[in-house]
């Protein structure tokens, strides 16, 4: 038998901080955090940047927020395997298994 | 409350987003999760996210492991495919149904156990090949469903509500992903509701994006605690 679950209401907590800028957060419990949004110039492009960024601000007990990476020359993993764009369950049997004779001229090219 | 069968009637005047179904389309069951679960509000979130994107739900595949947090694909987007695989394995899962059919849009949700302990490998190898997926980490830094012990994103220092103290340095599950290729990256705290427009935000990148989302613990981790925070990190938007 489930038991009745009584859970005080509270209102949710919202901040709005500007850029660059640190924003300490008290929650229900009384409990503190420290929101620390990227700056306005803040470059999204550099990889190492971020991870630099992301450490140094983890270090002053800060949880960093914003966009911090973005690699808009980013491959997938179809691209990778050089997948067909067509999905694979919808290919007829006879295209993914085009027989013997297209296997050995495949291992002909790998010799 | 599974018994409770959740009702389909809707005020006709719900508004309904550019495909025309209202957020009601994007549901699941009712929720059998702790009351004040933080997990319900990501739930809430998904589902906002989904009906403002106009995501039509029979294109998404959401797929979990094991856990709170894997619990969740059923309590939203009930009309889209789905699959609860095994415990940290979600990666693999989703990869095999991601190179079947890469027409869909995929969703892995998954929680701190699930990716930084069990999964942990399976989580960075689908980062480091960019399967197209989103990643939801459901991660409060405690293993709620065995009693409350830290887990491997629990701060280093936290108490434990019996008063532990965590002193095994914490997994950053957002470092790792970025050390490890991930090509887009998001950091957000937000208010309850704002992951829907943070992930209106991210439809523009070309890769795919993993979503952690990171929210405290219901009375069980005492200091420090973080408010919900949502990191995106990616390959592939859809």
């Amino acid at each position: 038998m489930n038991r009745l679950d009584v859970l005080v209401g509270r209102d949710p907590i919202a901040v709005d901080y500007a850029p660059g800028t640190v924003q300490m957060v008290e929650q229900h419990d009384g409990s503190r955090i420290a929101l620390r949004k990227i700056d306005a110039d803040y470059d999204p492009h550099d990889r190492l940047g971020a991870q630099t960024f992301l450490q140094k601000h983890a270090a002053k007990g800060q949880i960093v927020t914003g966009l911090l990476y973005v690699d808009p020359d980013a491959e997938d993993l179809h691209e990778h395997l050089n997948t067909v764009e067509t999905p694979l369950n919808t290919l007829e049997a006879d295209t993914l298994c085009p027989g013997s004779a297209a296997l050995d001229k495949f291992n002909a090219s790998l010799r | 409350m599974t018994y409770i069968a959740k009702p389909k009637f809707h005020h006709p005047g719900l508004k309904k987003n550019e495909l025309g179904y209202t957020h009601r389309d994007y549901e699941g069951k009712i929720s059998t999760l702790c009351a004040g679960c933080g997990h319900d509000s990501i739930t809430a979130s998904i589902i906002e996210a989904c009906y403002e994107l106009s995501i039509e739900p029979h294109r998404v595949a959401k797929i979990s492991g094991i856990g709170c947090s894997s619990k969740t694909p059923d309590y939203f987007l009930g009309n889209s495919h789905g699959f609860n695989s095994v415990h940290g394995r979600m990666p693999s899962v989703l990869t095999g149904a991601n190179l079947a059919n890469r027409d869909l849009i995929y969703l892995g949700v998954s929680g701190d156990g699930d990716s930084a302990s069990i999964g942990f490998g399976q989580f960075a190898h689908s980062i480091r090949r960019g399967v197209n997926m989103t990643y939801i980490v459901e991660n409060n830094g405690v293993y709620g469903l065995t009693k409350g012990q830290f887990s491997a994103t629990a701060d280093r220092g936290s108490k434990s509500k019996k008063g532990v103290t965590n002193t095994d340095n914490a997994i950053d599950l957002v470092a790792i992903a970025l050390q490890l290729g991930a090509d887009f990256r998001r950091a957000l705290v937000l208010r309850r509701q704002d992951p829907a427009r943070a992930a209106d935000r991210g439809r523009d990148p070309p890769q795919g994006r993993v979503v952690h989302r990171r929210h405290q613990p219901l009375h069980r981790i005492q200091q420090p605690r973080r408010l919900d925070q949502e990191l995106r990190l990616c390959p592939r938007a859809q």
